[in-house]
């Protein structure tokens, strides 16, 4: 009996260990097989569009020739085949694309660079983070939500970015729902595609009209002439930022945004934060200039403005008293993009100026600050600040980063947070010099924010506060590159705002008197 | 429109600014950061703390004096100097309370600066400039000697537990008694021409109500002699009263020599040697040096003398268990006098920062109760969320063929009817419907008790 039992027993071993060499195959083999996937998607949008919407086609190189740097990281032998394969348009399409690009103007520039930086960081996560599940299916949602983002930003077309637009959420439902860890994920799933949704049909109601009254989808290219009714352009204004607003988390409608970042992983959270609400800004920098002439004088606009304001300032102070650390994060990041929505609501060069690099500021530290709770939540199992206390004895390296991101996110000088604050104080001055003090309310309200987080939890006595944290590994290499990255481009713009930057911008923003 | 308001714009800008340069400079609402900024290391303080920091209000104020002479509004410039003089005054009883090193420095330096601002007061920018430059050297040499005593002994920083240690530190003793007389406007060293040609130019104002800052000035530099010497004196003289452990370690290191000897140069002769570059306006501008009478010239001198006959008679410093302005008297009435007044009152200058942190409690708990609590897990769920979908799981089809809920979901049934017939013949009530559908569920789900104070 006992000869029969251990052989059992031993079979039993053999097996199981058979099962998890057969599993570590299968993840490598899956990792190829996204690879592959890549060049395929690539191929099939190439097919599926063979007009002249050019967008198509050079999101399509676009991808390729970003992969290719994203790749090299872990398969070198494979990029060379597709560079080398691609060798005789390579010029060309860069060539073509530069001079689409710079018809556009600098929005869509800066943008794009944008999504590059944090979708390389996201890529390095994935591909060297152990804590991780399920990384291949993970992989494949981030390259489509990069396509479809590429293609959002690109567009001039109003009804494929809202096709784009909605495709989004169907990536964010799977990665919040279906590969959350928590109970909580079914509340923020709900409310995440009820607010979106509820949105999306006042867009659609907008599109609709657009097409009924000038038979385009094509926003910019319409004639000044031709813009005759103004109680539709009107409404068609205010469609089109009620939709854009639940992205956009306006005040009343951004409860969805803080339940999606708790439930969410650390990449999902750097991808929405990141670029998923600048879409919102974005739409409404391409298609609503060119209707904001109908709503200068009207009350509804007024009362918009007030209730942005209003919000950065409910906002602010709600989030004082937050103890999770993802939500706190979520609530600078509502203030911020309320400020960048007021700031383009007054429809100045400055303010307008102002809002594109206040997105492009907040997304590259919000990307950094989730990043950073995400190694964090890591080490330690918790995001709650009253467990932490002096994490710079533990962790220097990171406190150092930590550090500069939430100085960044304070809108600290030699920032580019910070000079988006002084265009919108400009801005704001020409329009009205009472909103200027709401603004340093709100400046005060986020440096006192990031300097509790500063104070508390990275600077701190924490034999005073009881805390149980014991020693933990400092950053690894891929995280250190991470955060360097957002960081030095942060800064850099920050030290020197170049004219080109500013002259690129402004081309892009075409009003319509 | 009011016809003057682009006066009041400027006066707006001017006053707005002058609160900055106060809380950069540690004027009396704001001075509780300099304070608490003494946890760290001494020659920080010494930089910051001394000589540039907080010198940067008095120097936005010097570049931007144009602007505030262009005022009509309000004038502004007696505001500057009354505040400078309330800190001065303040500031300078705390020191004398005051039992650590540090902050005894600390609150010098914002009665030093408060003299800074009585200059621009009283129309004298560069007898400030003047000031700012000589009171950088002296005190930031206080600053070194304090932190380098606190070394020797192993980081003691209580006067209380100190004395005796003249025999010990020789060299630190002539810094710091350098520095000491320096800062008291002992005659012909730096701080004496910077504080004295002040006083001078606010002799110089013929107005009544700019005479009072004169009169702070000097009750300010009659504080600056006591503080200064109760240093001296807690520190080197009289008998030690700390841990005999302490005193076995002390022994002077030759590493400090070059620093505290170059600074206490530059106090000694900083004022001669610039005189001229800060104060030849001043010459040539108000020629009071020749309109006093020689009285005012000997007040100082006079001053000086007064304090140290109080000291040796120790009317200030009756040393029993805790260091306190006329702590006899308070001993005798101690029922009548609650501790925490009779004490620390003016010890922190009047509780500033016991409000600060009332304040910001209370902004955390409005933020909250009241913005968090009510508002967004309140109004907001309820118009969103917490209706919205209980709405939807309401008017779920799943309801029909549910064997267990029967009894909660076969109202759904009748609420399609319902809403058929009420878009198809009374279209013209659904607003008001819609809205009293909200405030009924406001009312039925909330808890309005929090609006009554319970315990």
């Amino acid at each position: 009996m006992k000869l029969e039992k251990e052989k059992l027993y031993a079979f039993v071993s053999q097996q199981k260990k058979k099962k998890e060499n057969n599993n570590k195959n299968l993840e490598h083999q899956l990792n190829m097989i996204v690879i592959f996937i890549r060049i395929f998607m690539v191929l099939f949008l190439y097919i599926l569009v063979k007009t002249d919407e050019i967008p198509c086609l050079y999101t399509v190189k676009f991808i390729l020739y970003s992969s290719l740097m994203n790749s090299w990281i872990y398969n070198p032998l494979f990029t060379l085949l597709i560079f080398m394969s691609e060798k005789l348009y390579f010029v060309e399409a860069i060539y073509t694309l530069a001079v689409y690009l710079k018809q556009q103007g600098g929005i869509v520039i800066i943008f794009l660079f944008l999504n590059s930086i944090l979708f390389l960081g996201v890529e390095i996560y994935h591909n060297y983070s152990s804590q991780i599940k399920r990384k291949s299916e993970i992989k494949l949602w981030f390259l489509l939500i990069e396509v479809l983002i590429i293609f959002c930003i690109l567009t001039t077309n109003i009804l494929f970015f809202y096709i784009a637009f909605e495709l989004t959420l169907l990536t964010f439902f799977y990665l919040v729902y279906i590969l959350g860890s928590q109970s909580r994920r079914i509340h923020a799933i709900n409310l995440l595609i009820f607010y979106t949704m509820f949105g999306s049909i006042f867009l659609l109601m907008a599109i609709v009209l657009i097409f009924y009254e000038y038979g385009t989808f094509y926003v910019s290219l319409i004639d000044q002439n031709k813009h005759v009714n103004v109680q539709l352009d009107k409404l068609i204004f205010f469609l089109l930022l009620a939709g854009f607003g639940v992205k956009i988390p306006i005040f009343p409608l951004h409860l969805w945004l803080l339940e999606a970042h708790v439930e969410a992983h650390t990449t999902t959270s750097v991808i929405l934060a990141g670029i998923i609400l600048k879409l919102g800004g974005i739409g409404m920098l391409k298609f609503m200039l060119s209707f904001a002439y109908a709503a200068k004088g009207s009350i509804f606009l007024s009362i918009a403005i007030a209730i942005v304001a209003m919000g950065t300032l409910l906002c602010g102070l709600a989030a004082i008293a937050q103890l999770d650390m993802k939500r706190i994060v979520a609530y600078c990041s509502v203030i911020h993009m309320n400020l960048s929505v007021l700031s383009f609501l007054l429809f100045n060069e400055d303010s307008v100026m102002a809002s594109v690099l206040s997105m492009f500021g907040h997304g590259l530290t919000a990307g950094g600050l989730f990043f950073c709770i995400g190694m964090v939540y890591e080490r330690y199992g918790t995001r709650n600040k009253q467990a932490f206390g002096g994490l710079v004895t533990f962790m220097p390296n990171f406190s150092l980063f930590f550090f500069l991101l939430l100085l960044t996110n304070a809108s600290f000088p030699l920032s580019i947070n910070f000079v988006a604050e002084m265009y919108t104080f400009l801005g704001i001055q020409q329009a009205s010099s009472v909103l200027n003090i709401f603004l340093l309310l709100f400046i005060s309200i986020t440096v006192i924010l990031s300097f509790w987080l500063i104070v508390r939890v990275i600077f701190g006595n924490r034999f005073i506060k009881n805390t149980l944290l014991g020693k933990v590994q400092d950053l690894v290499f891929y995280e250190i590159a991470i955060l360097g990255i957002l960081i030095s481009f942060n800064l850099l713009f920050g030290f020197y705002v170049t004219p080109e930057l500013v002259a690129t911008v402004k081309t892009g923003i075409t009003f319509v008197k | 429109m009011l016809l003057n308001f682009i006066e009041i714009l400027y006066f707006l800008g001017g006053f707005a600014l002058i609160i900055g340069a106060f809380a950069k400079s540690a004027q009396i609402g704001l001075h509780v950061w300099l304070v608490d900024a003494m946890e760290g290391p001494t020659p920080v303080s010494a930089l910051i703390h001394a000589a540039t920091m907080v010198t940067a209000g008095v120097f936005l104020l010097l570049r931007i004096d144009v602007f505030f002479s262009s005022i009509n509004y309000i004038d502004l410039y007696l505001f500057i100097g009354l505040t400078g003089g309330i800190t001065s005054l303040l500031s300078g009883i705390a020191a004398i309370m005051q039992t650590d090193i540090k902050k005894l420095v600390a609150y010098s330096t914002v009665s030093q600066i408060g003299y800074m601002f009585i200059a621009i007061g009283a129309f004298f920018p560069e007898g400030a400039l003047y000031h700012l430059t000589t009171h950088a050297f002296f005190k930031a040499l206080l600053f070194l000697c304090s932190g380098v005593i606190i070394y020797y002994l192993g980081d003691e920083q209580d006067l209380r537990k100190m004395g005796g240690l003249f025999y010990f530190f020789q060299g630190t003793v002539y810094a710091i008694f350098i520095a000491n007389l320096a800062l008291m406007g002992f005659p012909f060293l730096s701080g004496f021409y910077s504080k004295d040609l002040i006083l001078e130019g606010i002799l110089s104002n013929n107005s009544f109500s700019y005479s009072i800052l004169y009169f702070l000035a000097i009750f300010s530099a009659f504080l600056t002699i006591i503080y200064s010497l109760k240093l001296y004196l807690f520190v080197f003289f009289l008998e030690y009263k700390g841990s005999p452990v302490k005193l076995k370690m002390v022994s002077e290191s030759v590493v400090y020599i070059f620093v505290l000897v170059s600074l206490s140069l530059l106090s000694l002769f900083s004022g001669f040697l610039f005189k001229e570059v800060f104060s030849i306006k001043s010459f040539y501008k108000y020629e009071t040096e020749f309109l006093i009478h020689n009285i005012y010239k000997l007040i100082p001198i006079f001053l000086f003398f007064f304090g140290i006959i109080l000291i040796k008679l120790r009317l200030f410093f009756i040393v029993k268990d805790d260091n306190w302005l006329f702590s006899n008297l308070i001993l005798k009435n101690q029922k009548k006098f609650n501790k925490k007044l009779g004490e620390y009152t003016l010890f922190k200058i009047f509780w500033f920062d016991l409000y600060i942190n009332k304040l910001t409690y209370s902004i955390l708990i409005f933020s909250n109760k009241t913005l968090y609590k009510i508002l967004e897990k309140g109004i907001l769920e309820t118009y969103g969320p917490r209706n919205f979908v209980q709405v939807f799981y309401f008017f779920s089809i799943l309801s029909f063929f549910s064997l267990n809920e029967k009894i909660k979901y076969t109202n759904s049934i009748y609420i399609y009817f319902l809403v058929v017939f009420f878009i198809f013949y009374l279209k013209q009530y659904l607003l008001a419907f819609f809205l009293a559908v909200q405030f009924y569920s406001i009312v039925r789900i909330y808890n309005f008790s929090f609006f009554f104070n319970h315990q």
